[in-house]
């Protein structure tokens, strides 16, 4: 029985050293830089600053983890995802705009905005060739081609607006870490996707959003401005890298990991707005990691992690 | 006049044999490679190219080959997978490698043949010996050499795998 357990582990965990590596050089500097600046920032400047030092850190927390790791070129060339940091950046900077005094309709223009042009970047044009659910039939080329790039723009502004507007109304980390976690799960569905480099890819964004919200969990500071970049990154990168890797598991694994943002913004929205105490943190928690654990579950069925990849 | 006819028809039987294209498919000519890492190796190629041998007077002249990436393949399924993915040679972004020479020198085995290699979007020029034979209207082409991955962007994973890849290029066509 053990024995069994042990070979179902190791077929599904990275080699030591690749862990070890992606520890090393992706997850430690980017969740420490952003947690050593953003608590700097509020010892130093005073918890008025949180919004802008939380938003800061996560792109300080990306470049430096990057520097390290060289998951993104600095400078697009060729391939669409090369364009994420740049998105990831202005993520970031219209999550900044959006907080300071920008009126509601005006934060949803920044939001879809940045999710379309993201669409138009990222969703492939030959996306119903390896995903038939979206269909190139009548009346083409609205099913193949608009279709994918609505869906996409509102998976953006969606998550977008309701992990920003649950983080706001639950100052501290909790929800920060519970993100984290989902874009960690959604890392591991990479891996069972066979990319490292995509698996980093969430790592990243997902270990400075960790360093960021374990200081707002002490300091019980809105760090809503850490999470757009992090709302764009994982729907943007499981597009990706369902689209560029080769792998047995199924469009629905990769949706399913995507989903947490979207799913946690429900708890802004009434009858679950007005829950309180463990009712909410239990409603949190399955919203936030429900989608990943099934997602987790059917990549850890469909595929293997096995060593001999290199 | 005919002095001129038969210039001409000199000329014209000729040309054949001063430039002679062969084409090289995935059948008659094979591209392999064998990565190394500390404690193992793995090998592999691609099925799927298309090109030209141009033969003349005898030497080989000009190649040109175009590989189909998505023809790769390796001696274990998921390390295919692996492969193609955007941590190698990311197939999608890049549906085909080439390689064009720019110059055959003699060399005192066979010959240096001298190139621009054009793989995972990035093109570099490269040179490897080869021995060449051209006989009964058969091109026999054989080579074996380097190439260092990080040149052609691929340097996710460093130190994991060895920067050095070693190609073999068997060419055997009418």
């Amino acid at each position: 029985m053990w024995s069994e357990w042990r070979a179902t582990i190791f077929r599904h965990t990275p080699p030591t050293e690749e862990l070890l590596g992606a520890g090393q050089y992706a997850i430690a500097p980017a969740a420490g830089s952003a947690l050593v600046l953003f608590a700097l920032a509020l010892l130093i400047l005073g918890k008025r600053v949180a919004l802008p030092a939380a938003a800061l850190a996560m792109v300080v927390g990306f470049g430096v983890a990057n520097y390290f790791r060289r998951v993104f070129p600095w400078w697009p060339s060729g391939a669409s995802w090369h364009w994420l940091p740049l998105l990831f950046l202005l993520a970031q900077i219209d999550g900044l705009l959006g907080q300071s005094g920008t009126p509601g309709w005006g934060r949803w223009r920044l939001r879809l905005g940045l999710g379309l042009v993201a669409a138009l970047v990222l969703v492939p044009a030959d996306l119903h060739h390896k995903w038939p659910a979206v269909m190139a039939g009548w009346p083409y080329p609205f099913h193949a081609r608009a279709w994918p790039l609505v869906a996409f723009t509102l998976a953006v502004a969606l998550g977008w607006a309701g992990s920003e507007a649950v983080t706001r109304q639950s100052p501290g980390g909790t929800v920060g870490i519970g993100l984290a976690l989902a874009v960690f799960g959604a890392g591991f569905v990479m891996a069972h996707a066979h990319s490292a480099r995509f698996a980093d890819a969430l790592s990243i964004p997902a270990a400075a959003l960790l360093g960021v919200s374990l200081v707002a969990l002490f300091a019980k500071v809105d760090v809503g401005t850490a999470v757009p970049g992090v709302a764009l990154m994982l729907p943007s990168i499981l597009l990706v890298g369902f689209y560029e890797t080769f792998n047995d598991l199924p469009w629905y694994a990769f949706l399913l990991a995507g989903l947490p943002p979207v799913t946690v913004g429900l708890l802004a929205l009434p009858p679950l707005s007005r829950l309180t105490g463990f009712g909410r943190s239990l409603a949190f928690w399955a919203l936030c990691l429900g989608p990943t654990v099934a997602a987790v579950v059917i990549a850890v069925r469909a595929e293997t992690l096995l060593s001999e990849e290199w | 006049m005919r002095m001129l006819f038969a210039a001409v028809a000199a000329a014209a039987l000729a040309v054949p044999a001063l430039a002679d294209d062969v084409k090289l498919t995935g059948e008659n000519t094979k591209v392999t490679w064998v990565g190394t890492k500390p404690g193992g190796k793995h090998e592999g190629g691609f099925k799927a190219l298309t090109g030209t041998a141009t033969v003349s007077g005898g030497e080989l002249a000009k190649v040109e080959v175009e590989i189909d990436t998505e023809s790769l393949y390796a001696d274990d399924p998921k390390l295919t997978a692996h492969l193609k993915s955007p941590d190698f040679f990311g197939v999608k972004n890049n549906p085909k490698a080439k390689f064009v020479s720019t110059k055959i020198e003699k060399a005192d085995k066979g010959v240096t043949i001298t190139g621009d290699l054009t793989l995972n979007g990035k093109t570099k020029t490269i040179s490897f010996p080869a021995t060449v034979s051209h006989a009964g209207g058969t091109l026999k082409v054989d080579s074996a050499f380097a190439i260092d991955k990080r040149d052609f962007g691929m340097t996710y994973g460093g130190g994991k795998i060895d920067d050095q890849v070693a190609i073999k290029v068997a060419v055997e066509a009418k």
